[in-house]
């Protein structure tokens, strides 16, 4: 359109701004998700919602006078009210359409933002939705599928609805379980007690149907259903419950904020302040109470995130203060040993101690309040894998699980971008098309699995294909013919060796370069970022059977563990992960070999590099280094000198400032015992090799 | 918090003096209100509501690496700011820090800076009728962030613009550069 850069003016201020983006992303997002299900399984309770977000937007964009954006929402609710009436079945064509209209709406969305007209063709889409109205009726279902097994009702639980969302607040996730008792059992109420049971070994069991009266005395008969307050993964209690004799099926799905129990009325005066009114809306429906997508129910509320960093601030100085309690203490106790006065100090130990569980623990939950669950993230990915699989012509499906893994959101902000280019390379490259896997003997159809997972301190994400795997001797000969590995080097490698050449610089072992995946630039740069990030990504591979990526992240990017040290007066944070062992100078086998010095240990040969200078400090050394710091980044080891080792230490990551920027070298500052700042080192930039390029430190994003 | 106007001079010396920075309504079109600093022997001025707070010197982290008019980085109650040595930034020399020297917190486009400053002397209310535009100035690019001058019964004093200053503005940026390699080879 000609209109393209034009200034566009919306009625709306910018608090209203901020809603009307977070609650239009909020809308879309559920559009993103929804309507990929919809060719799988198009059920009422889907419908509905893809229905109302549909119905939101277009009450929001009306309502702010983005005529474009309402007309356009004005026609997919067409659509969608024929498929809800059955006149309308969702063919791959209509979800095409339906998608197409997705993509324009979140350019119009954005131009809200931007203030500028995006010159985006809206008409001939519209035109398409249109269309397909005419064809309605035609192919219209006949009878209509009845509820599936997951839209079962939970009403049942309407009088546990605080306790839900208590549990919520309380970061466990209320999950509805539904099992089935294989009808030839000759025991079904027995089995439907051990379900209950492993339900109460599970978490909180807050409602079930029949009542539990019944289901302990032995009375209930082949069905069971109940909502389950638990930390444990959805899948978990899916294989857990699975594994009891005789049963036949298990849903368990978590529960939403907008199921029929959290429908009454007197929430009213609990509800937090309407995203925005949506009696604005000029369609033919009636009007909506609230944003219902993910209404925040009584007991919840919707919390500025910036208000989170706020408090995550405050709990750090907390933290800090306590340090320089527990200093103060011990200089009291020193001046006071022996004195009448002595007690007092020992009071005061005491007081520090107590604050500082306080203090931990309000960290920790502060911490878990920033946490999300990984669903969000996992939610995007249907729609990629639908669209890079029609790019390149294959058949495949997405398997997603552990979608309840929290992980802080400082996180989930970063790892979406590696994730999903490991997961369009397991389409684009991993999948076969499908003759290729006809011929082979597998099901046309590909899977792809994406399972999320915590363990310790860390959240694991796994991207697992059953497609061609990869080719050892294409990456040997491949890293040899670009000059990435020597040739001896190649074939003396082991094939676990070789398959970690895929993350060098430069190398693609893609037939053919495709639109979707791109070049060889990707994997190298994907490791670098994920790594710069404190984590790691492994990849194992069987010749035919499909390749498996497994990433590695800490859980929140906000503390790290380091190693302090002090070099020509200042102190610097080197993160615990790249260091690899400290050593005095004195004694250190240091050599000069061609004017570069090296630090022969064991077997190994490391460049000697001086800390402070090596991040550029100019003044002169008042003293000789005396420690050394063996670190390490992507198989390269360095020995830093540095005047002393100070200790370890957990450190609370603070970004430098816009004016300062990311600095090679250096990640970050931190705020010291005495109130003063250190500087965290990044090791993989001063070890060198791949992340230089890495556009912006990550932890410039957190504090 | 103390009234401030134009005939009263409150003492700007006390620790953490927060200036507040709800006086907009207050201020009419005709007037500027601003801090007024001194660096060797001019005074310069910034937009009071650019300004959070003034604070004494207090320990700061050398960046190694760092542009040299980057002083470091400060713990401003458990916030990282970036502090901008004030002299080194506008090419005057070095001199020894006193205890009137202070830092002046502002916002600009870059988020919260500190900037050090020989002294703070007072806040002020300037009549637009004092205040030349910037083409009355022999204008140079080393002092492309001189937006305007006042012209004050006895003294003259230059308006800032903050991020001009801090080289945010790339003509600026490159212009300032250029003055500072000039005086860096005279040094």
């Amino acid at each position: 359109m000609a209109e393209a850069g034009k200034r566009l003016e919306f009625e709306l201020d910018d608090e209203d701004l901020k809603l009307f983006s977070e609650e239009a992303a909020e809308q879309i997002e559920v559009l993103d998700v929804a309507l990929v299900q919809l060719e799988a399984d198009a059920d009422d309770e889907l419908l509905q919602r893809i229905f109302r977000a549909a119905h939101t937007l277009k009450g929001s964009s009306a309502a702010i006078g983005h005529k474009k954006m309402a007309s356009l929402t004005h026609a997919m609710e067409s659509v969608l009210d024929a498929m809800r009436q059955r006149r309308l079945r969702p063919t791959s064509e209509v979800v095409d359409a339906l998608l197409a209209a997705l993509d324009a709406l979140r350019v119009l969305a954005n131009e809200v933002v931007t203030r500028v007209d995006s010159g985006i063709e809206t008409q001939s889409i519209e035109e398409d939705l249109l269309a397909l109205l005419e064809h309605a009726g035609e192919n219209a279902e006949q009878g209509g599928s009845g509820p599936s097994a997951t839209a079962a009702d939970f009403s049942f639980a309407v009088a546990a609805r605080s306790e839900i969302a208590a549990q919520r607040a309380a970061g466990k996730s209320v999950l509805a379980v539904a099992v089935r008792i294989r009808e030839d059992s000759p025991l079904p109420g027995i089995r439907c007690f051990q379900v209950l049971q492993e339900l109460d070994g599970a978490g909180a069991v807050l409602a079930t149907e029949p009542a539990r009266q019944v289901i302990e005395s032995g009375e209930a008969d082949y069905a069971v259903r109940a909502v389950v307050a638990s930390t444990m993964p959805a899948s978990q209690l899916q294989a857990v419950l699975a594994d009891i004799s005789e049963v036949a099926e298990v849903d368990i799905r978590e529960l939403t904020d907008d199921e029929p129990l959290a429908a009454p009325v007197q929430a009213a005066s609990n509800e937090p302040r309407p995203i925005r009114p949506l009696s604005a809306a000029n369609g033919s429906e009636p009007p909506q109470t609230a944003g219902p997508a993910k209404r925040a129910g009584a007991g919840s509320i919707r919390i500025d995130v910036e208000r989170l960093d706020g408090l995550m601030n405050l709990v750090g100085e907390l933290v800090i203060d306590r340090a320089r309690l527990l200093r103060i203490k011990d200089q009291l106790a020193a001046v006071l040993a022996g004195s009448e006065l002595a007690e007092l100090a020992e009071n005061l130990e005491e007081t520090t101690a107590h604050l500082g569980r306080i203090t931990d623990e309000l960290q920790d939950a502060i911490m878990r309040t920033r946490m999300l669950p990984i669903r969000s993230v996992l939610t995007r990915l249907p729609r990629i894998v639908r669209d890079v699989a029609t790019r390149s012509g294959k058949k495949v499906d997405l398997v997603t699980a552990g979608e309840e893994t929290e992980l802080d959101r400082s996180v989930i902000e970063v790892i979406t971008d590696p994730l999903v280019h490991i997961l369009r390379n397991a389409v684009d490259h991993g999948i076969e098309p499908p003759e290729e896997r006809r011929r082979l003997g597998k099901p046309e159809t590909g899977t792809v699995t994406v399972t999320a997972w915590n363990q310790e301190a860390s959240i694991y994400i796994s991207v697992k294909d059953d497609g061609r795997g990869l080719d050892i001797e294409a990456i040997r000969a491949k890293a040899v013919e670009r000059g990435l590995v020597s040739a001896d080097a190649a074939a003396a490698a082991s094939p676990d060796e070789v398959l970690q050449y895929i993350f060098l610089p430069g190398l693609s072992t893609a037939k053919q370069v495709s639109d979707v995946s791109g070049r060889g630039v990707g994997l190298d740069i994907v490791r670098a970022n994920i790594e710069r990030l404190n984590g790691s990504v492994s990849v194992h591979s069987e010749r035919g059977k499909g390749t498996e990526f497994v990433i590695q992240l800490p859980l929140t990017l906000a503390t790290t563990k380091a190693l302090m040290v002090m070099a020509r007066g200042i102190v610097y944070a080197i993160p615990l992960v790249s260091v690899t062992e400290t050593l005095p100078v004195r004694g250190a086998d240091i050599h000069s070999v061609g004017g570069r010095r090296l630090l022969r240990l064991r077997d190994a040969l490391l460049p000697v590099i001086e800390l402070a200078a090596a991040l550029g400090d100019r003044r002169p050394a008042e003293t000789e280094p005396a420690y050394i710091v063996a670190a390490q980044h992507a198989g390269r080891q360095v020995a830093l000198l540095v005047d002393h080792v100070l200790g370890e230490q957990d450190v609370v990551v603070k970004s430098l400032g816009e004016l300062l920027g990311a600095r090679p070298g250096i990640g970050g500052a931190t705020i010291l015992g005495d109130g003063t700042l250190g500087l965290i080192v990044d090791t993989p930039s001063l070890v060198g090799g791949a992340g230089r390029e890495g556009r912006d430190i990550p932890y410039a994003r957190v504090a | 918090m103390r009234a401030v106007g134009s005939g009263e001079r409150p003492n700007l010396a006390n620790w953490r003096e927060t200036v507040s920075a709800r006086t907009t309504a207050e201020t009419s079109a005709a007037e500027e209100h601003v801090v007024i600093f001194r660096l060797d022997k001019e005074l310069y001025a910034i937009d009071i509501h650019s300004v959070q707070e003034i604070v004494r010197l207090q320990p700061i982290t050398a960046i190694p690496g760092s542009d040299p008019w980057v002083e470091g980085i400060t713990n401003l109650r458990g916030r990282v700011v970036p502090v901008v040595d004030l002299r080194r930034r506008c090419g005057i020399p070095e001199s020894e820090h006193t205890p009137e020297t202070r830092i002046v917190v502002v916002h600009c486009s870059a988020g919260t800076v500190g900037l050090i400053v020989d002294a703070v002397s007072e806040v002020l209310r300037i009549p637009a009728s004092a205040i030349e535009p910037p083409n009355a100035l022999s204008q140079s690019a080393a002092n492309a962030y001189l937006r305007a001058v006042a012209k004050l019964p006895d003294r003259l004093v230059s308006l800032v613009n903050l991020d001009a200053l801090l080289g945010l503005d790339d003509a600026t940026a490159k212009a300032v550069e250029e003055a500072q390699d000039a005086l860096d080879a005279a040094a």
